[in-house]
């Protein structure tokens, strides 16, 4: 008689560890179909429903094994209230980064590719999870960045603006004709294909400054090809304004000393 | 074939693959197309969606602001720039820029569009490689609304050759609603104002564009 009960509760065991085995590759499946479904959604979208079908295929699994052991459930719900409540205190950290990540991802502040960055932290977003967003930083590391924290940030996105301007300084000599200087400038701008007509470029004269006249150039590019435009352009000026017999003083002081 | 600032080589390399090499102000770049063994290469004006950035719309400067009053309509021709498709079997596989490219930006930088930029400066630099465009103005609002810019969509549009040769551009309607709402239609076949209301009959699926910055 003992053995029989032994042998049916052996069994039950065995079907419960077999109905979360199923239901955890089932969710796996399911993860990775919808990873690899043709879905016209933000990635993280559907990096985040792909999770969340894993997790309830889990828990379904469990849910079964429970009832396959006869564990009743009423009473276990009731307990897990209780749980509930006592876990949400003691997980009110994890719970403030998933309902940070939830804003996150219904906001759209942040999406996969995006340039940005967060706090001092500056880079490509490689994933927005639920917990936490991962950061491709330019010097190559991948930065886990908690959800609260990140909403808590400053976050510049450069991915949301499809143009930026951008503001270069330059300091010409006070013998220099800054008319011709500035007309100079404004050719070299006017020559390169992806600094927009429109807004027009504007080169002032921002400041007397100690060896310079410095001249501030404002223009505007496609967000995309910012800093590699930007670098081509101080290079062009420089050769530009030399070739034009313009020069480009560096910072020099003199000291009288004199030796008696 | 030369043009303007620079040339164009289209090469047959072997039975299924063509090289379209480019010089444009002294940079060459080229690249290897497969194509079936009887297609045939052709070269067409098309709309200017050429250059560094792919762009849906044309930033059109007018030479002269344009003064439209309540319930009035006028047409004007618009020089607008053109560009070199080249077309294997059909397919678009390649486009040169005739002339000089700029872009613009219309409206913020967060909400807005940048386009292919088209004013006096530009056109000069195309000589002949302008095609005209017939636009109409209309305006249904009471106020006196002028304009000085056009941003005109382009994925609709086309460029066709007369018997003189000349080319023109696909006809574009503007139709001032109040003047932060102009609508501006690529290849619209005919339209009316009726009893003050504004009675469009549309050929196919003509480009539209709302103009809400302010044109």
């Amino acid at each position: 008689m003992i053995s029989f009960i032994d042998f049916n509760l052996f069994a039950r065991i065995i079907a419960s560890i077999i109905a979360i085995i199923v239901a955890y590759y089932i969710g796996k499946i399911a993860e990775s179909q919808v990873k690899k479904a043709r879905i016209e959604a933000p990635p993280e979208i559907i990096y985040n429903i792909a999770r969340s079908l894993k997790m309830i295929a889990i828990i379904i699994g469990i849910l079964v094994a429970l009832s396959i052991l006869e564990i009743d459930l009423t009473g276990l719900l009731i307990a897990a209230g209780f749980a509930g409540i006592v876990v949400g205190l003691a997980a009110q950290q994890t719970l403030s980064q998933l309902f940070a990540g939830i804003a996150l991802i219904i906001e759209g502040r942040l999406k996969i590719g995006d340039s940005v960055k967060v706090g001092d932290d500056w880079g490509i977003v490689t994933s927005v999870g639920l917990l936490s967003t991962k950061i491709r930083l330019w010097s190559g590391e991948v930065l886990t960045i908690p959800n609260s924290n990140v909403m808590s940030s400053k976050i510049y996105n450069y991915s949301k603006s499809i143009a930026r301007r951008a503001d270069i300084t330059i300091g010409i000599s006070y013998n220099a004709d800054i008319s011709k200087a500035i007309n100079i400038i404004k050719r070299v701008l006017d020559e390169k294909e992806l600094v927009l007509a429109v807004p027009p470029p504007t080169v002032i004269v921002d400041n007397l400054g100690d060896s310079a006249v410095v001249l501030k150039i404002l223009f505007w590019l496609p967000s995309k090809e910012y800093w590699t435009i930007r670098r081509e352009i101080i290079r062009e000026i420089k050769e530009a304004l030399e070739k034009e017999g313009i020069e480009i003083p560096y910072h020099r002081e003199y000291y009288g000393l004199s030796l008696r | 074939m030369n043009l303007p600032r620079g040339a164009l080589v289209v090469e047959k390399i072997s039975e299924n693959i063509v090289r379209i090499t480019k010089i444009i102000n002294g940079a060459s770049t080229s690249k290897l197309i497969s194509t079936q063994t009887d297609s045939f290469i052709t070269l067409k004006a098309i709309p200017p969606i050429g250059g560094s950035l792919s762009t849906n719309c044309i930033y059109a400067t007018l030479p002269e602001p344009v003064t439209l009053t309540q319930g009035t309509r006028l047409q004007y021709d618009l020089k607008l720039p053109v560009d070199l498709g080249i077309f294997i079997g059909g397919d678009l596989v390649d486009v040169v820029p005739l002339g000089k490219v700029k872009y613009a930006l219309y409206g913020p930088p967060d909400i807005g569009d940048i386009c292919r930029y088209s004013d006096l400066s530009v056109i000069n630099s195309y000589n002949e490689y302008i095609a005209r465009a017939k636009v109409i103005f209309k305006t249904l609002s009471n106020v006196k609304t002028e304009i000085s810019r056009l941003v005109i969509p382009i994925k609709e549009a086309s460029v066709y050759l007369t018997e003189e040769n000349e080319m023109y551009f696909s006809d574009i309607e503007v139709t001032v609603l109040s003047p932060l709402h102009v609508e501006i239609r690529v290849g619209v076949d005919t339209s009316y104002i009726l009893l003050g209301k504004l009675i469009s009959l549309f050929k196919g699926s003509g480009a539209f564009y709302v103009m809400k910055h302010g044109a």
